[in-house]
């Protein structure tokens, strides 16, 4: 079956089986950003934005998506010009195999659009559904934070 | 990997409840309702050959009226979260509930209606719905009816819901500012799976608790209210060698299974001190809720102001 969706602000159509999962039909469309941990809603590495809340493609039937609005890491700003959140999780080492970013990233940025100066316990609390292994989790909350100051100003 | 619903040929987007009802009674038990998903998204059932996706059925609402609050199905845990009236609820207790389930991206999606009809071995919200002697409200191809939460979760709703029935709605009755209540959720990880899940709902009357409700879950497969515990407590001034009795009697009661997280032994030892603490926390908050509005008449009325303590800074 056909389904239009919005993804990264481009309208798409996209042709689904009902058991298809989200995450599979994202990353067949090329959508690499969005990546494929534990394949049942615990590590977060497939998260997107689902119409501006964090959720788990892997947990979602693709079909659910028709006429919803998705934004995936590709979405968030460019080589050229990078979201505050890109540039702060690279200057707070926040990074390191990366393979989890994308995830931690959304789910920072639906932290951001809903409360843009949150604090500490807000941002550890929008993170708790991204797991990452390498670099921990306090230089990602402190990138957090520090995207909220930039988009402060 | 095994495929996802390798059975499944048919989706479909009721835009009334009438019709979701149809279409599932024509499904004869292989058609199911698609809430949040989560469950679905993972299942390999060879049964299901069509969804019904509740979407569009304008569920997703949380609506205060004088003397309840009512949730329609669809509505997800993160709504609950951050609802003002979900919080004012008996201290906290069904905003802490939601809280426990999983982390924000599944909280963004586990819906009332999924999780109470699921009924997973650790799921929470149903143990606060115990505790709060809420109503499920269900819809089915012979019209409506309202069942108490005992008799939701008496046996698990998948064996007495009928195959066309849809919950439509749980509806919480309000509380009183005497009224305080707790929800613990015991895991490894704030985000993990319950190894045990306590909800404790009391009126503090002076010295003493009064219409005590002590739920347990996570230790057998339904949860369930500890009556002993609770009429341990009726009308007897808190202290702490009450609250040390209550805790040894709930070890003594509650016969948890076995599982991967925690032995048996393990749960009943850790079920007394939840047990313990979740008291002690309904209670301090009661206390919090009487010193804003002390004296003021127990039963809600129109005329009565609303509480208006936290987050509208």
């Amino acid at each position: 079956m056909k389904i239009t969706t919005a993804i990264n602000g481009q309208k798409k159509v996209l042709s689904v089986e009902p058991n298809d999962v989200l995450l599979d039909v994202l990353r067949r469309e090329g959508y690499k950003g969005v990546k494929e941990g534990c394949r049942k809603g615990t590590c977060g590495a497939c998260v997107i934005l689902l119409n501006g809340k964090a959720v788990n493609s892997c947990l979602i039937l693709a079909v659910r998506a028709a006429g919803q609005q998705i934004t995936t890491i590709e979405g968030l700003g460019t080589p050229d010009a990078p979201h505050p959140l890109q540039r702060t999780f690279v200057d707070a080492g926040a990074i390191q195999c990366g393979y989890c970013t994308p995830g931690a990233m959304l789910s920072a940025k639906a932290l951001l659009d809903e409360i843009p100066h949150p604090s500490e316990a807000q941002v550890r609390e929008a993170l708790d559904g991204n797991l990452c292994r390498c670099t921990g989790y306090v230089k990602q909350v402190q990138a957090v934070l520090a995207a909220s100051r930039i988009l402060k100003r | 990997m095994q495929q996802i619903l390798p059975k499944l040929t048919e989706y479909f987007r009721p835009r009334s409840v009438a019709t979701a009802i149809t279409l599932l009674s024509k499904g004869k038990g292989r058609r199911v309702p698609l809430a949040g998903g989560t469950s679905l998204a993972l299942s390999t059932s060879r049964k299901i050959t069509g969804l019904l996706d509740l979407s569009d059925l304008k569920l997703r609402y949380i609506k205060e009226s004088q003397r309840s609050i009512r949730i329609g199905a669809t509505a997800v845990m993160k709504d609950l979260c951050k609802h003002a009236a979900v919080d004012r609820v008996a201290g906290g207790v069904l905003q802490q509930a939601a809280h426990a389930v999983g982390a924000t991206p599944t909280r963004n999606l586990v819906t009332v209606g999924g999780n109470i009809v699921q009924l997973f071995f650790w799921s929470s919200l149903p143990v606060a719905l115990l505790a709060l002697d809420a109503t499920i409200r269900i819809q089915g191809k012979s019209g409506r009816r309202s069942i108490s939460a005992a008799a939701f979760f008496r046996s698990h709703p998948k064996r007495h819901l009928a195959f066309h029935e849809l919950v439509t709605e749980v509806v919480v009755p309000k509380t009183s500012s005497s009224c305080g209540g707790a929800f613990i959720k015991f895991a490894r990880t704030h985000t993990g799976y319950a190894m045990l899940n306590v909800a404790c709902v009391l009126e503090r009357r002076g010295r003493a608790c009064h219409n005590v409700r002590l739920v347990i879950g996570a230790a057998t497969a339904l949860p369930f209210r500890l009556r002993k515990v609770e009429d341990l407590l009726e009308n007897a001034p808190l202290t702490p060698s009450l609250l040390e009795q209550a805790k040894s009697m709930t070890a003594q009661i509650v016969k948890p299974v076995a599982d991967m997280r925690a032995d048996p032994e393990y749960r009943k030892e850790v079920a007394g001190v939840l047990v313990k603490r979740a008291i002690q926390e309904a209670w301090a908050r009661a206390a919090q809720t009487q010193a804003v509005s002390g004296g003021r008449k127990r039963r809600p009325t129109a005329s009565r102001k609303r509480k208006s303590s936290g987050g509208t800074a």
